[in-house]
């Protein structure tokens, strides 16, 4: 795990873990042209841009990635914890399948490395978030998926991390739904970039907040197709 | 924090990444691969078509960030090849000097008798022998792992894990340094002797040349692998798991 450098920042700070789908699926065409894939990597780009152009968002969300499929055709820790400050985008590539229990496994195993580093350093945190994006049904193998959910729910139910899980062009989404207690949403992959810039307005929102608060988050209307 | 390159594929990464987002590589070091690096350097040595066709040379061929490396994790820059060998000039002109003082000390001890004599070896043997042993198993030792001759350069000498070296470590590292090429002066130096000894000059000139080669080869020999690594290892870096570098972080 990265060391993130609290001393020079010891703001409190809002986790986010995105786990990605970059299964092969990913690479199917939307309707501006571009690929699935193509539009999530520009997401990711407006998300750092909405982050800079937030001071406090700034300075409180830090991130992580775990990609799902990929060039590996697993489900591994792509990018470690990083404060939004360092945080720079890149190109995803999509390949193989979506063992996304594990990539949800792998996300909790993020969030509680992260609360256990925040704790030793003295540094107080929001509730985790953990944004679940994809375009298709789990490939885990045995147990893992039900596994996962398990675990998810019960993380959620103990208000270990808040799960928002996404699913993008008529993904499954009474599968995707069953790992939180909020329905999954469904988005068209050509609306990524409004998704992120949600995002990085939510992540604002919880950031300004005091571990405990409530928060009102932006209203997704911008990007969704069902409510929550 | 510069961004790291895949060695497989040649793609730029976020210093965070832990593989590459493009082909699932997992070595991400801060310098291009070799193949990628070479390529630019020919690139950068080709004369380049202008657009009439006639060829101009280039004037600034790109630097290529060849000096950086990750060691235990972190992001160094290797230590130059030309001040690794003039801090080993300056430390071994130092522990040179440091020896006659005590050299001159002792002689001057000997003019006490038979007891004054025997006080005199022991010091002559302290600051021949033992004194460069001392001098750099001290220096290297620990976190800072600089002599002062690599101070002066801004040198220092560390475990590629990233550790400073412990005080074996440091005297094994000084030990092979002075033993290997008296060592090997001797072996190669004595095979020299015989037709230096001759009463015909051709041998002699060629017992010469035989030994000035072998001083040439004990003692250069295991440094000229510095020429040869990515990472600038001598011989002694090799079996001992150190490597020099910069004392600033990049």
């Amino acid at each position: 795990m990265t060391e993130i450098d609290y001393s020079g920042n010891p703001n409190q700070r809002t986790p986010c873990v995105l786990v990605l789908d970059a299964s092969g699926s990913m690479d199917a065409k939307t309707s501006s042209g571009k690929t699935r894939i193509q539009e999530l990597n520009e997401g990711i780009q407006a998300l750092k841009a909405e982050l800079q152009a937030d001071d406090t968002a700034l300075v409180r969300v830090m991130l992580s990635i775990v990609i799902v499929g990929g060039p590996t055709n697993d489900a591994e820790v792509l990018m470690d914890w990083t404060d939004a400050t360092q945080f720079q985008p890149f190109p995803l590539r999509a390949d193989g399948t979506t063992p996304l229990g594990k990539g949800l496994t792998i996300g909790l195993e993020l969030i509680e490395e992260a609360k256990a580093d925040l704790r030793a350093n003295g540094v107080s945190h929001t509730r985790p978030w953990m944004i679940v994006i994809s375009d298709g049904d789990p490939t885990d193998s045995g147990d893992a998926w039900q596994n996962a959910v398990l675990e998810c729910q019960s993380a959620e139910a103990q208000r270990k991390v808040e799960i928002f899980s996404i699913g993008v062009d008529g993904a499954n989404l009474t599968t995707l739904g069953r790992i939180s207690q909020k329905p999954a949403l469904s988005i068209q992959s050509v609306k990524f970039r409004e998704l992120f810039v949600w995002l990085s307005a939510s992540l604002s929102a919880a950031s300004r907040s005091r571990p405990g608060d409530t928060v009102s988050l932006p209203s997704t209307d911008p990007w969704r197709n069902v409510g929550i | 924090m510069a961004n790291l390159f895949c060695q497989q594929c040649g793609q730029s990464c976020p210093p965070t990444l832990r593989l590459c987002p493009a082909c699932g590589g997992r070595s991400l070091a801060i310098s291009r691969p070799l193949d990628q690096a070479h390529s630019l350097q020919s690139s950068a040595k080709a004369p380049s078509p202008s657009v009439s066709g006639r060829q101009q040379p280039i004037n600034s061929p790109p630097r290529l960030p060849v000096d950086p490396t990750v060691v235990g994790g972190d992001h160094k820059v290797l230590a130059g090849r030309w001040p690794r060998l003039f801090a080993n000039v300056i430390d071994t002109f130092l522990v040179a000097l440091a020896s006659s003082v005590v050299s001159a000390l002792g002689n001057l001890v000997s003019t006490q008798g038979a007891t004054g004599e025997a006080l005199y070896g022991g010091i002559l043997v302290l600051s021949s022998a033992l004194l460069p042993f001392f001098y750099f198993t001290y220096f290297h030792r620990g976190p800072n792992g600089s002599t002062l001759g690599k101070r002066l350069f801004g040198l220092k000498v560390v475990m590629q894990s990233g550790a400073g070296l412990s005080t074996i470590t440091a005297f094994v590292r000084v030990f092979l340094t002075l033993i290997v090429p008296v060592g090997g002066i001797l072996v190669l130096g004595g095979a020299a002797i015989l037709p230096a000894a001759s009463e015909l000059p051709s041998l002699q000139l060629m017992g010469g040349l035989v030994a000035v080669m072998a001083i040439m080869i004990c003692l250069l020999g295991p440094y000229a692998t510095i020429f040869f690594t990515d990472q600038r290892l001598s011989i002694y870096d090799m079996i001992c798991k150190t490597i020099v570098i910069k004392r600033e972080v990049a």
